[in-house]
């Protein structure tokens, strides 16, 4: 134990307490269950000691000290407001002060009820108000932005808002301007306050200064049913609070969970639930029946599907599943046995990005090994980002990093664009889209010229492979930072990653040999779940592989069945082969939307002679279907989700399904009987089976790197990723924050912008698609690329070639 | 000034002001200027301290903290270290910062300058009120004259010193006359002030060790290196030695600065120097120093000795040193208004007893003067006060409740009056 | 209906962006201080912004944000703290009055309402050249009382003699020698100088 940690000894209100040295005097009292009153103090909030609410007496000091300031000392002796005349004084004066220009608005304030001005007032406070002039008054409330509205009246000027942008988010669109009794929040005129972190600062807002559009006036918390869950936008995992009433979803909020999102949620997870009890959710089974579709019972259309399914197995023709990558890990769990067991097929896939086989190696090894998690985050000594825009793609991990950089952990990047600017300190080193495996190859030879002799033989393979188009120094620069922090070195990387030959073993690679932690950090929520499922044509729940007799044979005992041998098709594939099918299954996922070729998703829909769909909506590609079965929504059921550290959390119902919606294991699991084939039939039977299928995690080892490919040396080249808010079928209803949506925007270095300015509108020609809006120039991106923020209807590829021009008519459009 | 009492003034930091061209680096050096210096950079940096606190001088600014023992606090190992003057003089009633740097403003370089080498910096900050216009660009000039001789810049007076002198201007702000306020405006921020610990002199400008000091303070420095600590102490008291700038102000015939060792009574000083109160009047009040005292004062305490321990004593505090006169016919209770505005308008908002206090006792205030005001009202001041008192983040708050809670100590029959009257019974 | 204190709320009126010059003598300000310190240099950036402008715009609080990697509530969070920062175009000459007791005592609040009756405005107004305020201690009290210009003190005049020079700035003529003799410049200059973007270092 250092001298840091060794613990304090201190008395507070006479009780004898041992903590450790720096704790500040409030949290000490709250160990002991000891609350003092406070406003602008939060435990993750940098101590400011503005409000003076949380006055306490100490012992040898002649004025009182705020305990949200103050860290212990030995032999303190403390008193409260329990046993110090002067700390109840104190106090009382401080809620008096704050009563005097406080509105009377509690009938009408949301947060009457949850509110701890209140809750504070009637046990800190004076009982009444000796005040008798005129209140400060404001022009009420003042949206500051779709999302926020604020109302300065109320507002004790605590200052956690501010605080809470500036220091956690790194978004400071709010700030106090003003000062004095004029002192306020505020945004400047038009800047609003753009933030997807924004919804945060109402729930942290301890009067009804910040309040919610969405929730204005809609209940009391006492008229509030809650169930705690997990969200399901990102795979960030965060911890929620999901609050009905009368059977309406009204509210999220977040829940504190320090090892995950401390007590914070996004936007998108906050203010985004309006699609589950949108008025066009699938509410019951639908059969084609002469080209239109008919709703049917569940019995019926069961027996529709089963019949087709045997008619397959008996036909010798095969069926295939793609699935998407939000469901619950017992429905990816349940999608993958019914695709082995019940089809016969190892042909099922959860992937929109079809990557190569080198991407295989990585998705096998995550479920096995160990790989990075928060705690990993928080003591790295350097955080690497390959490949991922964290803050679109899971926005908590990337508050964590950003709190990392806080502290002075080192933060690097490679990408075609920068995505780090608001992280404190982190550097960037650009490449060309598909460039990445060039630079970890670069890397890894650097390394390997330090001396770090853990590079496996793929690798040293890979490394051959010519010259990243990286200047020698950086990729130097980046070598000897990961060797300096060997061992404490974290490594996220995205989706996109996957989609570069070599990429992502390469970085799996490289972090085994610095002995770093690989965090894979996909963008949906289930794809972890799906991963560990076996979503895949070559894998099997638990990272199995179809093609290794022994992984085959642990599926005997738990399934009864071997699974199939033959690696299946992926997406792609399956797709190519529609016409071919007896079945096509789709769960929670619309191909026709989503995936990278749209075109060949809509014709094998269209090819393919029987296509179900489970799902919340009728989909774009559930219009093709024949049957279209609805699935519960992720509010409406129970289960886990598995974020992208490996670590299942529980979802839970909060309102029941809407109409006859079932939840996908339950929709498998009564075909499979109608079917009469054995099938795990309720999420305990599912949980015995999975719980026997697990496997231990063992230190990360290398893989097998398939041969990096070089990107086309001339011309621009497109990168493109969707933001955080996109226009997907799961925004529905979310009006609110539909709003605070950017528009699309068209990025490219000022190298080769050639005379084109900020503001005007350009054209980006892809080839199948393009894309016209107003450009930004910046040397935020890389030099030889244009990124484009991609938005519906944008088909373009990362990589690929697009010709930029200015817009002929100054139409802008997206 | 024309001076016709038979007082004499102790003139230290004042000596060059009648000295044409004292403000001019000839005139200036004519006088002896930049000699002690000169001595300064052949001492070493802990004698010159020690120098420094062995002289007893106190900080000018109001606090009265012992100079070479705030000097002692920056740490050898930690660099940059950064010496910043503190001439933001915004204290109602004080005008003496103002005057040292109009009429010598190398007096103050100078002094700057030996304690920077004192803390091992190079680099010093003058933090210069906005509104200042003039004192600024009295600086600028002696700056300027000072780069031109190397006194300033690249090893300096053939020593292997640099030093360079940044004049920064504030804002129009008051709280910014608090060193943590200050750095905050400095750096580019609201001037709110910082929380301490860290103090200053580990995590002051830029994080780094820094020595925040005020203008007449750091002009005590040159004639204590040159005269040495033991001279110094032979003017004023064992704990406060020295001279002191009085700025004198209000009803009086002879408003000005006067510099008088410590301990000189305050009667020498208002019927002395500044020739008593105006239109021979007679005195209602006076701040022992400024509108922040603690406790006005009534024609009983004239007798007062002007030093810290005295006015503490006696019941207020000796601050910056602005004594403020208030004739017979003047309102007090108006007075006090006029004071508690100013407090409420710069109070930086951060914290809520200063905040909400001072705008309570505002309106409460101005009720009086409206003939609103009722009996209650007085206690109840009282106790706003004292829940601002001791409660607030900075001084400021503890500063704003002076003129209402020694008025309606010493002038509660004023208050009466204006509730009997319906109004304010006084003209002015 | 928002509740003024001796401040003004904001006018809103936006300007042209800022010149070549401003951007070149921003980046010298900036390079006064040490690297990572450039935030330092946003309260000489307004001064400058002012210098050219006669007020802080909206448009330059977006420029110095741009300049100095600050969002545009940065900027005006640290404008609207400081009552110097202008909200809305000055004219040529700010008259500035204290009344505080020591200057009061010696006709300043007398003079504070008298000019306002002369200029037909109230204190944060303009009219034609001429801005009037209404001050905290200007610290020059042995002056009572006190009155500035642009910052440049007029110390003991008669509250007539004060009104007549404030009248003689409404006829477009030159402001007389202040109390130490020198003539204030306008208030483009004033702010030039207040920046800093001319001293020694």
């Amino acid at each position: 134990m250092t001298a840091e940690q060794a613990p304090v000894t201190l008395t507070i209100d006479g009780a004898e307490i041992s903590v450790p040295a720096g704790t500040l005097i409030i949290r000490a009292a709250e160990t002991i269950g000891k609350y003092i009153p406070r406003f602008c103090d939060h435990p993750l909030l940098d101590p400011l000691g503005a409000c003076r609410q949380c006055l306490v007496e100490i012992e040898g000091q002649r004025k009182p000290l705020t305990a949200c300031t103050t860290p212990v000392a030995e032999g303190m002796v403390v008193k409260t407001e329990f046993t110090s005349e002067l700390a109840r004084e104190g106090q009382e004066g401080v809620l008096e002060f704050l009563l005097i220009n406080h509105p009377l608005d509690c009938p009408m304030c949301d947060k009457g009820g949850e509110c701890p001005l209140q809750d504070q007032a009637l046990a800190y406070g004076p009982g009444g108000s000796r005040y008798i002039d005129p209140k400060r008054r404001f022009t009420k409330p003042v949206p500051i932005s779709p999302l926020v509205k604020l109302d300065r009246e109320r507002c004790v000027l605590c200052a956690r808002c501010t605080r809470f942008s500036d220091q956690i988010a790194g978004d400071p669109f709010i700030e106090l301007f003003e000062r004095s009794a004029l002192e306020q929040v505020a945004i400047f005129e038009d800047e609003p306050y753009d933030s997807i972190f924004s919804g945060n600062v109402i729930q942290i807002c301890p009067v009804g200064a910040l309040t919610s559009s969405t929730f204005r006036f809609r209940a009391r918390p006492f008229d509030m049913a809650g169930a705690d869950s997990t969200c399901n936008r990102c795979a960030s995992g965060c911890r929620i609070t999901v609050q009905t009433r009368r059977g309406q979803l009204v509210r999220v909020l977040a829940k504190d969970d320090p090892a995950v999102n401390e007590e914070w949620i996004c936007d998108k997870g906050r203010f985004g639930y309006a699609y589950a009890q949108s008025p066009e959710r699938l509410v019951e089974p639908l059969v084609r029946k002469e080209g239109e579709f008919v709703a049917v019972s569940w019995a019926e259309a069961l027996q529709v599907v089963a019949d087709r399914i045997i008619a397959a197995r008996e036909g010798g023709t095969s069926s295939a599943i793609i699935a998407g990558q939000q469901l619950v890990d017992e429905d990816a769990y349940a999608i993958s046995r019914f695709a082995r067991t019940v089809l016969g097929t190892n042909d099922v896939d959860a992937r929109r990005m079809l990557g190569g086989e080198g991407e295989d190696a990585v998705l096998a090894a995550i479920p096995k090994s160990i790989t990075a998690t928060n705690k990993d985050i928080d003591a790295a000594k350097l955080i690497l980002t390959v490949g991922i825009d964290l803050h679109e793609e899971s926005p908590i991990v990337f508050l964590r990093v950003r709190k990392a950089a806080r502290k002075g952990v080192a933060v690097r990047e490679i990408g075609p664009r920068r995505t780090t600017s608001r992280i404190s300190g982190a550097a960037w080193t650009q490449c060309r889209p598909g460039g990445e495996a060039a630079v970890l190859a670069g890397i890894a030879r650097a390394l390997e010229v330090r001396g770090n002799s853990g590079l496996d033989p793929f690798t040293r393979a890979a490394m051959q492979s010519g010259d990243p188009g990286i200047p020698g120094d950086q990729i130097e620069a980046l070598a000897s930072t990961l060797q300096s922090a060997h061992g404490s070195v974290v490594v996220l990387a995205g989706d996109g990653l996957g989609s570069v030959p070599g990429a992502l073993a390469l970085a799996w690679n490289v972090t085994a040999a610095i002995g770093g932690k690989f965090g894979w950090v996909p963008r949906k929520a289930g794809a972890r779940g799906a991963l560990w499922a076996g979503l895949h044509p070559a894998l099997l729940p638990g990272g199995r592989s179809a093609a290794s007799e022994d992984d085959r044979a642990a599926f005997g005992d738990v399934w009864g069945i071997d699974p199939p041998a033959a690696r299946g098709r992926d997406a792609r594939a399956i797709f190519q082969n529609a016409a071919n099918l007896g079945a096509l299954f789709l769960a929670g996922v619309d191909p026709v939307a989503d995936f990278e070729d749209a075109e060949l998703a809509a014709r094998a829909l269209d090819d393919a002679p029987f296509v179900v769909a489970l799902d919340l909506f009728l989909t774009e590609s559930a219009k093709r279907a024949d049957v279209v079965l609805p699935a519960a929504a992720v509010y409406e059921r129970d289960g886990t989700q598995t974020n992208w550290e490996g670590r299942p959390q529980p979802v839970r119902a909060a309102v029941p399904p809407a109409g006859l919606a079932q939840s996908d294991y339950e929709i498998l699991a009564q075909i499979a009987d109608v079917a009469g084939v054995a099938f795990p039939q309720t999420l305990d039977a599912l949980r015995k089976e999975m719980k026997a299928l697990a496997v231990t995690p063992a230190a990360a080892r290398a893989v097998t790197v398939g041969l990096p490919s070089q990107p086309p040396a001339t011309g621009l080249l497109l990168a493109t990723s969707q933001p955080l808010l996109d226009e997907g079928t799961m925004m529905k209803g979310a009006d609110a924050l539909m709003q605070t949506t950017s528009p699309v925007t068209i990025e490219i270095n000022s190298a080769d912008a050639a005379g084109l300015i900020t503001g005007e509108t350009v054209v980006v020609r892809a080839a199948r698609s393009e894309v016209r809006a107003p450009v930004r120039v910046t040397d935020s991106v890389a030099r030889g690329v244009v990124f484009v923020a991609a938005h519906a209807g944008f088909a373009g590829r990362n990589g690929e070639s697009v010709q930029v021009e200015k817009a002929q008519n100054e139409r802008a459009e997206s | 000034m024309m001076s016709t009492s038979t007082l004499q003034e102790t003139k230290v930091v004042t000596q060059r002001f009648d000295v044409p061209d004292g403000a001019r680096l000839e005139g200036y050096r004519k006088t002896g200027g930049y000699e002690a210096l000169r001595k300064a950079l052949s001492m070493t940096p802990d004698e010159i301290i020690d120098v420094v606190k062995t002289s007893g001088l106190r900080g000018r600014g109001g606090a009265g903290f012992p100079t070479g023992t705030k000097w002692s606090f920056i740490p050898k190992d930690k660099r940059p270290s950064y010496l910043v003057c503190n001439a933001d003089e915004g204290e109602p009633g004080t005008f003496k910062d103002r005057e040292l740097m109009e009429r010598d403003p190398h007096q103050l370089i100078e002094g700057m300058a030996i304690g920077a080498f004192a803390i091992g910096s190079t680099e010093m900050y003058i933090f210069c009120r906005g509104e200042f216009a003039y004192a600024a660009r009295q600086l600028e000039r002696a700056a300027a004259e000072a780069y031109e001789a190397g006194i300033l810049g690249r090893k300096i007076m053939g020593s292997d010193h640099d030093l360079d002198l940044i004049i920064h201007r504030g804002a129009g702000a008051y709280i910014c006359g608090e060193e943590t306020a200050l750095l905050e405006a400095i750096e580019g921020r609201r001037g709110q002030p910082r929380l301490r610990p860290p103090f200053p002199a580990t995590h002051g400008l830029f994080a780094k060790p820094t020595v925040v000091n005020n203008v007449e303070t750091f002009a005590c420095v040159p004639h204590i290196i040159t005269n040495g600590a033991d001279w110094f102490k032979g003017f004023g008291t064992e704990k406060s030695p020295g001279t002191k700038m009085f700025c004198l102000s209000g009803d009086v015939e002879r408003p000005g600065n006067y510099e008088v060792p410590f301990g000189t009574p305050a009667r020498d000083l208002i019927e002395g120097f500044a020739g008593g109160v105006k239109g021979g009047k007679k005195l209602k009040a006076f701040t022992p120093g400024g509108a922040s005292s603690t406790q006005f004062f009534g024609p009983d305490k004239l007798d007062t000795n002007m030093d810290w321990e005295s006015v503490m004593a006696a019941g207020s505090l000796l601050g910056t040193g602005a004594i403020i006169v208030f004739a017979e016919d003047v309102c007090m209770v108006r007075a006090a208004l006029r004071y508690t505005r100013f407090y409420a308008h710069e109070s930086c908002g951060k914290c809520t007893p200063c905040r909400e206090g001072t705008y309570w006792m505002v309106n409460t205030l101005e009720r009086f003067e409206n003939g609103q005001g009722r009996e209650e009202d007085m206690a109840i001041m009282n106790d706003v006060a004292g829940n601002i008192m001791g409660r607030s983040f900075c001084a400021l708050g503890d500063f704003s409740v002076a003129p209402v809670t020694s008025t309606i100590k010493l002038f509660a029959d004023e208050y009466r009056r204006h509730i009997e009257k319906g109004g304010c019974p006084f003209d002015r | 209906m928002d509740t003024p204190l001796m401040g003004k709320a904001h006018d809103h009126v936006d300007a042209p962006p800022l010149s070549e010059k401003f951007h070149a003598e921003a980046r010298k300000l900036i390079a006064r201080y040490p690297a990572g310190q450039e935030r330092s240099a946003l309260l000489p950036m307004l001064y400058l912004a002012q210098a050219e402008q006669g007020y802080v715009s909206p448009t330059a609080m977006r420029e110095i944000g741009d300049l100095l990697g600050l969002t545009r509530a940065q900027v005006g969070a640290v404008s609207t703290f400081y009552t110097m920062f202008k909200r809305d175009p000055q004219g040529r000459w700010l008259v500035s009055v204290c009344t505080h007791p020591s200057c009061t005592l010696a006709g300043g609040q007398q003079l504070k309402e008298r000019l306002e009756q002369e200029l037909g405005i109230a204190c944060g107004e303009t009219a034609g050249d001429v801005s009037l305020e209404e001050v905290e201690c200007l610290c020059a009290c042995d002056g009572a009382p006190v009155f500035s210009v642009n910052y440049e003190n007029y110390e003991r005049m008669t509250v007539d003699d004060a009104v007549a020079l404030v009248n003689k700035l409404r006829t477009g003529e030159q402001p007389p020698p202040g109390a130490r003799g020198e003539v204030p410049q306008e208030f483009g200059p004033v702010n030039h100088r207040l920046s800093g973007a001319e001293a020694p270092r």
